[in-house]
């Protein structure tokens, strides 16, 4: 990148801090150590909740399509509560799911014919067009990828979708996988295996979550977080603390629990 | 051809990853796409290209003929068969 556009993209901006307000009415995750409510409660450190309705299993037809990174981003969002009316779906994932890519790729060093479900599933909105498919969601999707930031930016989108449509709820989910051999070198330390699907609704009376943007202050610019950031806002969801920030490259996301 | 039919039931059931699915439990005679085991056009792209690995069997394009030979584990052995000799 140039001088200039490096000065560019890192220009402050000097509007007043941008807030916005939305409740979690639900949530569930799944990672290859934990499933259910109850593990990632413990996990949290919170309070044990009595158990909900059994939750709907991934259709057979949806699981046999779907490669690790995906199936943790269906058990996700088919372990919510049921919701009246169609939420609309946000998906984030830095990586999708690069076991695809990489299958792909190997198949082409080979010589060999690619595999036509590979291909027909590796563009990056593929999963959130598969899984909405299933699940019988016609409300539209967005598919986001942001790098190191890609969970902020799915929870920036939906945050913003409840703002314009305070009537719709929206569906965020995060999935990731860190990537395969031979991509070790370009791994996050923090990356684990994880699906999170998280129900956004516009604040009313209760407990809503404030978040805010702000541009990062140089020392603590890119620092490395011991937790992903998708982690990390559940665990504040879910347990005490009154606040989280998570510095990225060139922001900081707050988030704090309102009344 | 019985056993060329346990052969490509065992073939669909891994190439397609049908886990809640025993190639035994195949009928034959039942449609394989659309009704009976339900699978869809992704599947009959990744099925030629099993085909292609393991008889090497080369479909170039989708006739109203493929899709017969599609159309059951018993049209799609004769088909494996016909095209081996």
């Amino acid at each position: 990148m140039s001088e200039t556009a490096t000065e560019l993209t890192r220009s402050r901006p000097t509007a007043p801090e941008a807030r916005l307000r939305f409740q979690v009415t639900d949530w569930m995750a799944a990672s290859p150590e934990r499933r259910g409510r109850a593990a990632w409660l413990d996990w949290a450190g919170a309070p044990a909740q009595p158990a909900a309705d059994a939750a709907a299993p991934v259709p057979a037809s949806l699981r046999r399509r779907l490669r690790q990174a995906g199936l943790l981003a269906a058990e996700a969002l088919f372990g919510l509560a049921p919701l009246t009316g169609q939420p609309r779906l946000v998906f984030c994932s830095r990586h999708g799911e690069f076991q695809r890519n990489l299958n792909l790729l190997r198949q082409l060093v080979a010589e060999e014919p690619l595999s036509p479900t590979d291909f027909s599933l590796s563009v990056h909105n593929a999963i959130a067009g598969l899984i909405s498919i299933a699940s019988g969601n016609r409300a539209g999707h967005t598919a986001i990828a942001a790098g190191r930031e890609s969970f902020q930016a799915g929870l920036l989108e939906a945050a913003v979708l409840v703002k314009a449509a305070p009537e719709q709820p929206v569906v965020l989910v995060h999935y990731d996988e860190p990537l395969p051999t031979p991509f070790e070198p370009f791994r996050d330390p923090a990356e684990t295996p994880i699906g999170l699907a998280l129900v956004l609704k516009a604040a009313g009376s209760g407990p809503a979550v404030t978040m805010t943007l702000e541009p990062a202050r140089e020392e603590k610019a890119g620092t490395e977080p011991a937790e992903s950031p998708s982690l990390a806002f559940l665990r504040f969801l879910l347990g005490g603390a009154d606040e989280l920030s998570l510095t990225g490259r060139w922001r900081t996301w707050r988030w704090r629990h309102a009344a | 051809m019985r056993e060329l039919e346990l052969e490509l039931k065992k073939l669909i059931v891994t190439t397609l990853a049908l886990e809640d699915i025993r190639p035994e439990e195949i009928d034959s005679e039942e449609l394989l796409f659309g009704e009976g085991l339900g699978l869809d056009s992704i599947d009959a792209l990744e099925l030629g290209v099993a085909l292609r690995q393991t008889y090497g069997i080369r479909i170039e394009s989708v006739t109203a003929e493929v899709r017969e030979h599609f159309a059951t584990v018993a049209s799609l052995a004769r088909f494996v068969a016909a095209s081996r000799e």
